[in-house]
């Protein structure tokens, strides 16, 4: 892969571009569901290729293939330069890209058990057996079970001299039992919903997980929800279980700070935000308990990587220090405008498609709470878990999830569970009433393996940690 | 490269014969896709993707294997299917299958256009530069999305089936915006010559260019007048958490216990058929099975859902329908060529003017099922939402949350446009005429505290 992304780059140096890159990568993948102890899905693949980005004149053209022959390197790299050319005729300013320093580097997960090594056989076995126990119990009519693995092969050389080679390896896991008593359904999921959680590491990740030996737990979790009244309507204080913490982190911190959000890029589509950069260190995102930050470089997230996919390297960054917001998520062409170099956080799905700015592990900081305290101080309210929907809308203001399951708090103690809970509020609101955050202890990290940007759509796969927390007078419901 | 139905068929049909099982799927799906991205009426992403994909599906005594690459060489394609076989071998048998499907010859001639598979990046940049100088006459600015695909998929199998279907598709998606307003335009077809850039760059700018400042309601129940492009929201939504035999048999769908009951106002007849070149022709499915017409709701009454051969086979009464995704996948089958019958108002003006307070809605963001069994949904409205009243658009609305049953919308529904438009949908088009909707229930507001 190298000697050919050298060829490539070779071939962009005799062109006189302003800049040029290629990514050749190759993707193994295999993905694993079973049903009702059915082997439903059982698949593999690889994909391999390469991708050309060019800046000339000011304008980006890029142009990728499946095909990996050297004859088509120079057509190749034309169509991007014929692309790039043709952007110039719609350009309204120069793109003001500033390439990072060159750089020589490696990175690879680590991992001790690397999940392709590990026969199929055991992999499918392992859902039968949790299938089977959730199907064991009473009303349980749906028990399924995931397992998803992937290891990326990365190699990255840009017309400035650097090379890089990187090797990312991730794994995830999950089970889901679904009951019903005939009119309605409910459904538990362990240890989150949506496929499970992810994590870049091997299959001792999976093993960690314990799916087999949750799996009786969640089956009479979904039961228990058939019986349970729907969530009352009030305003109220919410204790977000850190599963679903995460994704709340996700949907209004994580994406309102990208940059090309904020400077439009993707407003035809997946939206603007509501943040301006003259709110750079001045505007109150968050109760000052509250600090999140940008983290690549934590082992173990779904977002940690070695280098970008411009070649800056992984970076630690604060995004909201005491409640102020402090960074945006940024790129070699978004951070110049602000005067600041790019904080390494644009990748792309696949060989296929253009780099964006994409989260990296957006992080809850953790704070000083020990859990059963926090319910103990805790008169009335719910304590929600395991998303199940979200929503949020085009400038990252307003939004509203439904998690699996509320309990109720009432005088410190955990009580009775309420089906189908739907929480409400807008973003820099319910961010100022959060007055706890659970300690480190109590923090966990968990994957996004779905984040949706850009078009074509591009996955990104992203990580939070967080712990608990407690929100303020936030309005709730149960949907029906 | 090999390309055309008959080199194909016989490059896969040798596939067939060297995975050497006792069955064997091939599928090859080929695409060439231009994409400009605009924001500020400026291109700031402009690419050009060549993809290849061959999906190898194998049964070994009742066990099924799938492997995918885009390795199309000979040592790829070994690869693939030695892949293929170890995870079939590897697995337990599967009770539930019966067999791939079989059949015969579809090669489709129908969607495709040379202009589309022929357009180079300076005639996409020429479009869009007509499209934003509207918006820079009118001191506003345009972000979007213009595309071109061409596409070949062929499917083989050892049944017999030999399917193919070249297609071209053009597609375009347009947000104006001036100070706080927006405005949405969107166009689907095969034929990018027919892509009417200066007319989809007005209709979003006459939602941004308002004068008016912008009002904020109350949460409420509203009579609501939908764009084609909010119905085909609420059509793609209802059918992926209802259609597919899979949420029928597993009892995740409402239609689970409703075929043959009242669901919706008679006016509400929703379809899905791939063969009808009014939507976006899609002669078959990815396990190579004709599709059929599919009747859902039959004015208000529920009829059916959409099978695979999988779904088909676990059912005594139910025939494949030709709606299988990509395998393996552990969604089922989904019906992916959707309409809504038309109606008799001879305009959305026309449903306007019998509204005395309501809301105008051009399209909605974001929208995600809370709760599949009643079909609750949420969004937010967004790029052109309008205050009704007296029968006339008076003020633009900021954005507003809605968290609504989209059955019991269905069941609200006082009016249809005759005429109906090919909306963006899961995966294709969907065509639907715009909708007078009586409580429709919007639960929450998009304003920050400051503004």
């Amino acid at each position: 892969m190298i000697p050919f992304a050298l060829q490539i780059a070779d071939a962009l140096q005799g062109m006189n571009v302003d800049y040029g890159d290629v990514r050749v990568i190759h993707l193994q993948a295999q993905e694993i569901t079973v049903t009702n102890q059915i082997p439903e899905v059982v698949g593999g693949s690889e994909t391999l290729g390469f991708g050309v980005r060019v800046l000339k004149g000011g304008a980006w053209g890029y142009a990728a293939s499946a095909t990996m022959d050297a004859s088509l390197i120079v057509p190749t790299v034309k169509r991007a330069l014929a692309v790039a050319e043709a952007s110039t005729m719609v350009a309204s300013e120069r793109d003001p890209f500033q390439p990072p320093p060159v750089v020589q580097g490696k990175f690879v997960t680590p991992c001790k058990i690397d999940p392709f090594d590990v026969p199929i056989e055991q992999k499918v076995t392992l859902l039968l057996a949790a299938t089977k126990i959730m199907q064991q119990t009473k009303q349980i009519h749906l028990a399924k079970g995931f397992l998803d693995f992937r290891k990326e092969r990365k190699v990255f050389v840009a017309t400035t001299g650097t090379q890089l080679d990187q090797e990312i390896i991730q794994c995830g896991g999950g089970i889901v039992a679904y009951a019903t008593d005939g009119n309605d359904v409910q459904h538990r999921s362990y240890p989150s919903s949506f496929r499970g959680n992810f994590a870049s590491a091997g299959w001792e990740f999976v093993e960690a997980l314990g799916l087999v030996s949750h799996a009786e737990q969640v089956a009479d979790e979904a039961r228990q929800l058939l019986a349970a009244p729907l969530c009352p309507t009030m305003q109220t204080t919410l204790i977000l279980e850190d599963d679903q913490l995460a994704l709340q982190v996700h949907e209004s911190i994580g994406h309102p700070i990208e940059l090309d959000r904020i400077f439009g890029y993707e407003a035809s589509y997946a939206g603007t935000s509501f943040l301006r950069p003259d709110m750079l260190r001045s505007f109150r995102y968050a109760s000052e308990i509250v600090n999140v930050t940008a983290d690549a470089t934590i082992p173990g997230g779904l977002g940690t990587f070695g280098y970008d996919d411009e070649g800056t390297p992984a970076q630690r960054v604060p995004i909201i220090r005491d409640g102020i917001l402090v960074g945006f998520l940024s790129s070699c062409s978004t951070a110049p405008r602000l005067g600041l170099a790019s904080n390494g956080t644009m990748r792309a799905d696949g060989w296929q498609n253009f780099p964006l700015i994409r989260m990296t592990n957006i992080n809850l900081e953790p704070g000083e709470w020990d859990r059963n305290a926090l319910i103990a101080d805790t008169k009335k309210g719910l304590l929600l878990q395991t998303n199940k929907s979200w929503s949020i809308d085009d400038q990252r203001v307003n939004f509203q999830f439904s998690t699996e399951v509320a309990r109720e708090i009432h005088n410190g103690k955990l009580g009775r569970l309420y089906k189908n809970p739907v929480y409400t509020g807008i973003t820099p609101q319910f961010w100022n009433s959060c007055d706890a955050i659970c300690s480190d202890a109590f923090a966990q990290f968990w994957g996004t393996p779905n984040c949706g940007k850009g078009e074509p759509p591009q996955t990104a796969r992203v990580g939070h940690r967080v712990a608990p927390a407690r929100f303020r007078n936030v309005r709730v419901w149960g949907a029906k | 490269m090999i390309t055309g139905h008959a080199d194909i068929f016989s490059f896969l049909d040798r596939i067939i014969r060297q995975a050497n099982v006792d069955q064997a799927e091939v599928l090859l799906l080929r695409t060439d896709t231009g994409l400009t991205r605009f924001c500020k009426n400026s291109i700031h992403q402009n690419t050009i993707t060549t993809t290849q994909r061959l999906q190898i599906r194998v049964a070994v005594n009742r066990k099924l294997g799938s492997f995918s690459t885009d390795r199309i060489d000979d040592a790829g394609i070994a690869h693939a299917i030695q892949n293929a076989v170890s995870i079939a071998n590897a697995q337990h048998p599967d009770p539930e299958f019966k067999s791939l499907p079989s059949g015969n010859t579809i090669v489709e001639p129908r969607g495709y256009v040379e202009a589309t598979a022929q357009c180079a990046p300076a005639q996409r940049a020429q479009l869009v530069k007509q499209m934003c100088s509207l918006a820079v006459n009118q001191k506003a600015e345009l972000a979007g999305a213009l595309s071109t695909t061409t596409e070949e998929l062929a499917i083989v199998n050892s049944l017999g089936i030999h399917a193919y279907q070249q297609s071209s598709l053009a597609e375009a998606n347009i947000v104006a915006s001036k100070a706080a307003l927006s405005g949405y335009a969107y166009w689907l077809g095969t034929d990018i010559t027919a892509l009417p850039a200066s007319f989809l760059s007005e209709q979003a700018l006459s939602k941004a260019t308002s004068s008016l400042p912008i009002i904020t309601l109350e949460p409420g129940r509203y009579t609501v007048v939908l764009e084609p492009y909010a119905v085909g929201t609420l059509v793609d939504d209802l059918s992926y958490v209802s259609f597919s035999a899979k949420a029928f048999q597993e009892k995740r769908s409402f239609m689970s216990q409703k075929i043959g009951t009242r669901v919706a106002e008679p006016c509400i007849t929703i379809w899905d058929d791939g063969l009808d070149a009014q939507g976006l022709l899609r002669a078959f499915d990815f396990e190579g099975v004709r599709k059929r017409k599919v009747l859902l709701i039959d004015r208000g009454i529920a009829r059916g859902v959409v099978y695979d051969s999988r779904t088909a086979a676990r059912q005594k009464d139910a025939q494949n329908t030709g709606h299988a995704l990509p395998a393996p996948n552990a969604y089922g089958p989904l019906a992916i060529n959707l309409f809504m019958q038309g109606g008799a108002a001879r305009s959305i003006d026309e449903m306007v003017r019998t509204i005395e307070h309501g809301l105008y809605i051009t399209r909605f963001h974001y929208a995600n099922i809370v709760e599949p069994l009643a079909t609750v949904l949420t969004g937010m409205t967004r790029d052109g939402t309008f205050l009704i009243e007296n029968g006339k658009l008076t003020r633009p609305v900021r954005n507003m949350r809605f968290t609504q049953s989209i059955l019991e919308a269905l069941a609200n529904v006082e009016a249809l446009t005759a005429e109906t438009s090919l909306v963006e949908g899961f995966y294709g088009g969907t065509r639907v005429p715009a909708l007078k909707i009586s409580d429709f229930h919007f639960t929450g507001v998009s304003e920050l505290a400051e503004s």
